[in-house]
């Protein structure tokens, strides 16, 4: 019987658009799963998969939010991996995002030394500010806040592609059904004359 | 009711495809020239009855409309649904191209289906008529739900679990529907009592 009740509950998420939206922050990378209403993906699997062979890193599974977080696996680290992170509701939807080594891998720097960064910031501002290593964390602090203040309107701008069907374009599909049941009845009735 | 690319395997993509091409085929013998208005009306009201959301609980559903357009169309059915897909996947990326042979065939096939087994029904009129109507929308709904979890189980979860989750997450619409095309059946022999009657005059339907 629960599990018949929970089988009305999941009911109205079929036939909606499932989209996930991943980003990097810190040594974590944040995942958030929602359909397209808004609605979140709950309890779905997710798994991580290296972009460019296909091979899986790591499984996980979405909480009431949607959202699903994880370490930076450190092979991944390493090799400086694209990864997709993929989204399967196990009725037939399913979404994926693809996350460039980059985007979380930039605030590691090149060589993936962060840890250190932290004291060094301190001694460069009391020493007044002139060694050359200065520039770099600053800007490096920059970019740390300027992702971490843009994230939600990266997921704002990736829900907004696709709020679902307008106006337009349902106007847009009758027309075309119309215009085509219009061209077979010429060809039609062209045949019928010939 | 539409499965997303890059979940089924490609034997089931191609056995799907293989035969909504091979419905296809019949349902387009079987429009001639004073039927196409109606296919193309029963595709437009496909068409926007699954981009039509209507909040219900936690969620929202939309309506399917296989049963009806099975019942009325025949085998038109399958060239009705495969355009009002494609369309849906070009327009707004429901489903997809590559699945769209199988998602046809989950909708159309049940429509097919209702048109053997209640279209005898429907003529007749009266009670039988409106039983045949919420049967139409209730079954079709129905099947479209099995053979939904049967292409996701080939692929390869286990049937059983598949279909109790999608056929489980189908029953509010499977009433639903019952109701409207029930109402939608009885107010289309109203307004134009022709629209059934073809298939009595003997032409139409090819078996």
């Amino acid at each position: 019987m629960v599990s018949f009740l929970f089988l009305l509950l999941a009911a109205p998420s079929l036939a909606h658009k499932v989209k996930v939206f991943a980003y990097g922050e810190g040594e974590k990378i944040m995942t958030k799963s929602y359909f397209s209403n808004g609605k979140a993906v709950m309890h779905s699997p997710i798994t991580v998969l290296n972009r460019s062979d296909g091979k899986t890193l790591l499984h996980g599974e979405t909480n009431e939010e949607g959202l699903f977080e994880f370490p930076v696996p450190s092979a991944a680290k390493q090799q400086r991996m694209d990864l997709k992170i993929r989204v399967s509701t196990g009725e037939g939807h399913l979404a994926e995002w693809v996350l460039p080594a980059d985007e979380y891998l930039e605030q590691y720097g090149e060589g993936g030394h962060v840890e250190h960064t932290g004291a060094k910031d301190e001694v460069a501002v009391l020493s007044g500010g002139q060694s050359a290593c200065d520039e770099q964390v600053v800007s490096r602090l920059v970019e740390q806040a300027l992702d971490k203040k843009l994230a939600p309107v990266k997921e704002m701008i990736q829900q907004s592609r696709d709020s679902g069907p307008d106006f337009r374009d349902i106007l847009g599909g009758i027309g075309y059904i119309f215009g085509m049941a219009g061209i077979a009845a010429y060809m039609g009735s062209r045949k019928k004359k010939g | 009711m539409h499965i997303s690319e890059g979940i089924l395997a490609a034997p089931v993509l191609i056995g799907g495809g293989l035969l909504t091409a091979a419905g296809t085929a019949v349902g387009l013998r079987c429009i001639d020239t004073e039927r196409i208005m109606s296919v193309a009306m029963l595709s437009a009201a496909f068409f926007v009855a699954a981009l039509i959301h209507v909040p219900i609980g936690p969620g929202s559903i939309h309506l399917i409309l296989n049963g009806l357009l099975g019942m009325i169309l025949g085998w038109a059915a399958f060239p009705a649904i495969l355009t009002a897909l494609l369309l849906q996947a070009v327009l707004f990326q429901y489903g997809g191209i590559v699945v769209l042979g199988v998602n046809t065939l989950l909708q159309a096939l049940p429509a097919v289906l209702c048109y053997y087994v209640l279209r005898p029904w429907l003529v007749r009129g009266g009670r039988h008529q409106k039983i045949a109507g919420f049967l139409g929308g209730f079954l079709s709904v129905f099947v479209s739900s099995v053979l939904m979890a049967l292409s996701l189980a080939l692929t390869d979860e286990g049937f059983v679990q598949t279909a109790k989750i999608v056929v489980g997450a189908n029953i509010p619409i499977m009433i639903i529907e019952g109701f409207i095309t029930m109402f939608a059946v009885s107010f289309i022999v109203k307004v134009q009592p022709e629209i059934l009657v073809w298939k009595s005059n003997g032409h139409g339907g090819v078996l």
